[in-house]
């Protein structure tokens, strides 16, 4: 009876959360991985001075106004997308282009595991890390707001969404990083699609970039074209591009501004789903010993 | 007697040429940068009006309109096309170990890491004179023409003078991604593998600003260029010294760290 139990429990191959296990380990082994995970508390205290400088320009009732309370959204929108794409495209490039392409992959194949599978694993793996960073960086830029910004007993939020308290102002920012939490899920899954058609690390990155600035350009042209289209129309186009959703849109689905909160969900599900299952594709069709 | 026991750079740059092109992706990046050459026209013919920086805007006539393509082309050249080309060619030869059987020859580190720099730039360069021509030619033809014009540090200029700023910008232009090709022949040999290099040489560009606004020019090429060869001060005043110190440095450190590599490890 167990015999049977142990046979139809393996016929799948190797379970999903070994592999998870592995990844984890394998993604911890690199130097370079030790080194990012050192990166929030720093990236933190570069924001903490060029919001402090920008500050100095600004009138204190404007929400752009940096407070201990809004301190860790203003932080954020900034490096979500440099440094975090920064970080996820090295994620990508290292654990899947650069694995896959010198052949370092064979070894973990020799068990009875999918392509898929694994892929599925890593980036499960590179978003559990990416999302710690994310954590890591809510609690580090929180404290450094609390020691070195101003804290007036209320300030204004962003897009007219009211006046918030300090505890309110906290508990507005933690829906903005779980908002930021879902974007990065999605950014991460074009990421791996690239990375898996990329023919080498180097071309990942160069797409990596290309797609992030043609998520920049598109939405900056379209800018030129505002007086065509009706105001709903105009915010709905823009926000199409997921680099202007991690900008501007996270505290405009916050503010529910013309509506963006159900669309912009939709376009961070829409651009999960679609890369997620090109990705799938890409691995389902390839054999492992190309 | 003269067979000296050292391969000549002629040779070097000659090989190092060889491998450059045979990669699939170096003429990938050449052909999606000269896609976005006619792209950058079209987008300026539909705008007809472009910017010195996101405070002065100018409209376009058929003699000025050369130097405005490299305000979008700059950041593509920058971000994709020379990160790309350098850390395949300063560390994607080296990690993956393939340089070692060229260097079995007794070859100058030096003289390898130069080489590399002169193909590089070589590529960079041809690009960066096609663009000016393709400017020039579109501006003349599909533009609306103009008997003279106004540029930003020349004053008014006729054909002739249009066409002499126009390879000045160019020629400010390419030292800059002469010198980040060098910066990223240094990276490159800090950085493990060709990712990090990647990461690395933007990094040196982004934060840059954060070190000085002198350092803008990296991020920034056409404004920078603009502000400094139109004498409005600030920042970018010292442009000329700072890319003359910036492209020695680069040799210096470039040449020390090459020469000092270990290749064994």
């Amino acid at each position: 009876m167990s015999l049977l139990l142990y046979e139809t429990e393996n016929s799948g191959g190797v379970p999903f959360g070994r592999l998870l296990q592995a990844e984890w380990r394998r993604l911890w082994k690199r130097r370079t991985v030790r080194l990012m995970a050192l990166a929030a508390p720093l990236m933190a205290l570069v924001s903490a001075k060029y919001l402090l400088s920008q500050n100095g320009m600004l009138h204190p009732g404007l929400p752009e106004y940096a407070t201990a309370g809004s301190m860790p959204v203003l932080a954020l929108a900034e490096m979500l997308v440099t440094a975090f794409s920064g970080m996820m495209l090295v994620l990508a490039g290292l654990t899947v282009t650069e694995e896959y392409r010198s052949g370092q992959l064979r070894m973990g194949m020799l068990r009875a595991a999918s392509l898929t599978r694994i892929m599925s694993a890593k980036w499960l793996v590179c978003l559990a890390f990416m999302w710690i960073q994310l954590a890591a960086y809510f609690v580090c830029s929180a404290v450094v707001g609390r020691i070195w910004f101003p804290n007036p007993d209320t300030y204004p939020l962003f897009y007219e969404a009211g006046q918030a308290a300090y505890a309110e102002g906290l508990l507005y920012d933690l829906g903005y990083y779980a908002l930021a939490a879902l974007v990065l899920a999605a950014l991460l899954a074009v990421f791996f699609w690239i990375a898996a058609i990329g023919r080498s690390s180097t071309v990942t990155l160069g797409l990596g970039i290309g797609f992030l600035l043609l998520s920049y350009l598109l939405p900056t042209v379209l800018t030129y074209f505002r007086p065509l289209f009706e105001t709903q129309e105009y915010v709905r186009l823009y926000f199409l591009s997921l680099l202007m959703v991690e900008w501007e849109g996270l505290a405009a689905m916050l503010a529910n501004l013309h509506g963006l909160r159900l669309w912009n969900l939709g376009v961070i599900g829409g651009y999960g789903l679609l890369f997620g299952a090109m990705t799938m594709w890409v691995w389902k069709r390839r054999d492992s010993f190309e | 007697m003269n067979n000296k026991q050292t391969v000549g750079i002629g040779n070097l740059i000659r090989s190092e040429a060889q491998r450059v092109f045979k990669r699939g992706r170096t003429w990938a990046v050449i052909a999606v940068y000269l896609i976005f050459v006619p792209l950058e026209c079209l987008f300026l013919t539909m705008m007809n009006t472009s910017f010195y920086d996101p405070d002065h805007s100018v409209p376009l006539n058929s003699l000025n309109t050369a130097p405005f393509l490299l305000r979008e082309l700059s950041i593509l050249m920058n971000f994709v096309v020379i990160p790309m080309l350098a850390a395949d060619s300063f560390n994607g030869d080296v990690s993956s170990g393939a340089l070692r059987l060229a260097l079995i020859r007794p070859v100058s580190r030096v003289k390898m890491f130069l080489a590399k720099w002169a193909v590089l730039g070589a590529a960079v360069g041809a690009m960066t004179l096609f663009t000016w021509a393709a400017g020039t030619v579109f501006g003349r033809i599909f533009m609306p023409a103009a008997a003279e014009t106004t540029l930003m540090g020349a004053g008014t200029v006729g054909g002739l003078g249009a066409i002499g700023f126009g390879l000045g910008f160019y020629g400010m232009a390419f030292c800059i991604f002469l010198a980040l090709i060098g910066v990223g022949g240094i990276v490159s040999r800090l950085a493990p593998n060709p990712v990090l290099a990647y990461i690395g040489m933007l990094a040196v560009i982004v934060g840059g600003i954060y070190v000085s606004d002198g350092m803008a020019f990296l991020l920034s090429v056409s404004d920078s260029i603009f502000h400094f060869l139109g004498h409005t001060g600030g920042s970018d005043a010292y442009l000329g010294w700072i890319l003359c110190a910036l492209l020695a440095g680069c040799v210096i450190m470039g040449a020390w760290s090459w020469g000092r590599r270990e290749w064994m490890q």
